[in-house]
């Protein structure tokens, strides 16, 4: 018991070294722990699961490129050639005092640009959703260790103690 | 005159900022850009706190590295720890599980702006690097 005591003091001031972390979560893992020592096993219970936890990979979709024929390419540089000039001659025409209208969503996967607005959306939607699925998940064991703090209440724990002391005294004098 | 203003626009840009001018077009990295409030979770996130501040968010960039060689990891995450020591970003949050996995969040203030970098590292060989701009005014 004094050895564990005494592991778990070092532990508790940031002293110990990870060879004795490692006894320690050891001990807590096993079954033969002391009563006296019960009080700090949902602690190491919340590290081990927190050792478990990892950040989930990020799977990054490939845009598939469709295959073209040299002459289907032709026209549709030539198409979008005309459709540029077309362009420029509109916006020449317009007033200078428009606002440039940036797109919303930039997306570069792999040095190559999406040009596809609702492509690139999607895209970067997704990617936020999984940044913040995984720095969530990071704060998991903040929010445990919270909960258990939460229910080690002395107060609660003594008013319960109490009521058992009572409860004994009742059924003993029966 | 032009080169003195050239030099101090240039002193001015951020080291962040940098960083991914550097890398969005690099092949190894995927990068995402996303302007202004899109949704409804951003849209509750824009009056913040009882204080009575508001906070919009600007815009949000990610860098992604893709399973890069760990050498190349490694370098990437030291320019990412210089760039935010330079540019002054107080370490807000750290978590590491294992050896591999590191999230850190980054926070700066300056007049009526917020600034938020999170870096986030898995065993996978996988980096990402998120940094957010918001603007603040007391309402």
């Amino acid at each position: 018991m004094n050895d564990i005591d005494n592991l778990l003091e070092k532990y508790f001031n940031g002293a110990s070294s990870a060879e004795e972390e490692k006894r320690i979560k050891d001990y807590f893992e096993g079954s033969d722990i002391l009563l006296g020592h019960e009080i700090y096993r949902p602690l190491f219970a919340v590290f081990n699961s927190e050792k478990q936890v990892k950040a989930p990979e990020i799977l990054l979709p490939v845009e598939k490129k469709k295959e073209s024929s040299s002459l289907t390419r032709r026209i549709i540089i030539f198409a979008t050639g005309v459709a540029a000039i077309a362009l420029l001659a509109v916006k020449l025409s317009i007033s200078h005092s428009a606002p440039i209208q940036y797109p919303k969503y930039v997306v570069i996967m792999n040095g190559e640009k999406v040009i596809n607005q609702s492509k690139a959306r999607q895209y970067a939607e997704n990617m936020f959703r999984e940044t913040e699925k995984i720095l969530e998940g990071s704060y998991q064991p903040l929010r445990e260790v919270a909960d258990i703090k939460k229910n080690f209440n002395a107060e609660k724990i003594l008013r319960e103690t109490d009521q058992k002391i009572e409860d004994i005294k009742t059924n003993y004098k029966q | 005159m032009l080169i003195t203003l050239v030099f101090s626009a240039a002193a001015s840009a951020q080291q962040i900022e940098k960083l991914f001018d550097k890398y969005m077009e690099d092949e190894r990295f995927t990068y995402i850009y996303k302007k202004g409030l899109t949704n409804n979770t951003d849209l509750e996130n824009t009056i913040t706190n009882a204080l009575k501040t508001s906070k919009r968010k600007e815009n949000e960039k990610m860098l992604v590295l893709n399973a890069a060689n760990e050498s190349f990891q490694r370098d990437f995450l030291a320019e990412v720890d210089k760039a935010l020591e330079t540019d002054k970003f107080e370490n807000t949050s750290y978590v590491r599980n294992g050896k591999a996995n590191r999230v850190s969040e980054y926070l700066r203030k300056s007049s009526g702006k917020l600034e938020e970098v999170q870096v986030i590292k898995n065993s996978g060989g996988n980096i990402v690097l998120k940094w957010e701009t918001y603007t603040v005014k007391n309402q």
